[in-house]
């Protein structure tokens, strides 16, 4: 299955759908690649359509911006 | 605040390890706006409560090794993730035990649990209070209560049933209309190593009849309309940002958009809906006690506006970018201001 596609699940004759919504009985999902930038730097990168990757990166110490910014007003 | 007294401070609450899409951009104006504010992680940390005096109106509530008093918050963001303060855990078998038995460790424990969460319930209430976009308390809405409303305010809805037998499937089947299948609440969404599995709309005639059983749990069933095309609108601050999906032409996202690929995009374009829907879908998002929210409609063949269902908290970024909107920067423009801009 190419990256980046939706499929849908093929249950087998043994699977147990009795109780399940209907919905489930055609449900999609798709492969998602991980990786590490070259900073190393943690991205979690999902392949979608329009040849677009979106890369969103995880800042480490995102909850400390506040202080950057205010060291950055202190310094003006 | 932060080792000095800081007012105007705006506190985000979101996640750190997933649905982080539009958060960094609005960060990065809030930045560029220096306008200071608190990124709370919901699903790595969490508030705690310092000291609350009533009389004096006063709450100060710590966020990892700082302090800050509520009245120098001035806007509040709920995005995404679980609200709720920091409290000491018990253990009812290890530590009450000790004292009286295991019995009453675990009603203590219910007690506690209680009292833990009627000050939770008092100081978010406090918070939120403050001028705010979303609630923590209103993410999710009852998709049947909400086309219940949409229906009363003069919104067209698809015919919905809740079927639970492969008798009313036939019945169904033997009408001249397609039908469609979606999950009454939201969609599964999750992720099992690499593989991503989400629950989308599927139309009932893709789905093997050997599949089904005689008797299954009930399930949301709709009239399939045949589209022109959808429409995705974020309403925010009782502006509509809307933008029209091409999907129809599509095998792929002909039932639901989200089921793209590369082979064949979509197209996106900004779109105006008429004065009257958007009325409308004001007066619907009243009801529900929303101020945000991310609509789905089709337009359909026989020139239609349908109402599917509403997403109070919504993703936006979807919208903001294929059509320009800069939803990210009016979002941190908001939070500083308090105004639409």
């Amino acid at each position: 299955m190419a990256e980046g596609k939706y499929s849908t699940v093929e249950y087998s004759e043994s699977d147990t759908l009795a109780s399940l919504p209907l919905y489930y009985l055609r449900l999609y999902y798709m492969d998602i690649l991980f990786q590490e930038d070259k900073d190393n730097q943690l991205y979690s990168e999902c392949k979608f359509n329009r040849g677009i990757t979106y890369a969103t990166p995880c800042h480490k110490h995102i909850s400390t911006r506040f202080n950057l910014t205010k060291c950055l007003k202190s310094k003006e | 605040m932060f080792g000095e007294k800081t007012s105007n401070v705006i506190i985000i609450f979101c996640q750190y390890t997933s649905a982080t899409d539009g958060i960094e951009q609005v960060l990065h104006w809030l930045d560029h706006l220096q306008a200071p504010y608190l990124r709370v992680n919901c699903d790595k940390e969490r508030l705690s409560l310092e000291y609350l005096d009533l009389a004096n109106d006063q709450i100060v509530l710590r966020h990892n090794e700082s302090t800050f008093d509520l009245a120098d918050v001035s806007a509040v963001w709920y995005w995404r993730g679980g609200v709720s303060l920091a409290v000491p855990q018990y253990d009812p078998s290890s530590i009450v035990q000790e004292i009286f038995s295991e019995d009453f460790g675990r009603e203590a424990v219910k007690n506690i649990g209680m009292e833990q969460r009627t000050i939770a319930s008092y100081v978010f209430g406090k918070l939120f209070k403050k001028p705010h976009i979303n609630d923590p308390y209103r993410t999710s809405v009852n998709k049947l209560q909400v086309l219940e409303i949409a229906q009363e305010i003069g919104l067209k809805v698809p015919k919905t049933y809740l079927l639970s037998s492969s008798k009313q499937i036939a019945e169904l089947a033997g009408e001249s209309s397609d039908y469609i299948t979606k999950a009454a609440h939201e969609g599964i969404m999750t992720t099992i190593g690499r593989r991503f599995y989400n629950g989308l709309t599927a139309n009932l005639a893709d789905i093997e009849s050997t599949l089904l059983n005689e008797k299954f749990h009930p399930s949301l069933v709709q009239q399939c309309i045949e589209k022109q095309y959808e429409i995705r609108s974020y309403c925010f601050m009782d502006e509509f940002y809307s933008m029209a999906i091409f999907s129809q032409n599509d095998d792929t996202t002909k039932t639901d958009f989200r089921a793209f690929t590369q082979d064949c995009p979509n197209r996106y374009v900004p779109y105006k809906l008429p004065k009257e829907i958007e009325e409308k879908l004001l007066r619907l998002i009243k009801r529900l006690g929303l101020n945000c929210g991310s609509f789905d409609l089709i337009y359909s063949a026989e020139d239609e506006y349908q109402f599917l269902e509403v997403n109070p908290v919504g993703q936006w970024m979807m919208t903001s970018v294929p059509c320009n909107y800069y939803l990210e920067k009016r979002t941190a423009l908001w939070l500083k201001e308090n105004t639409v801009q």
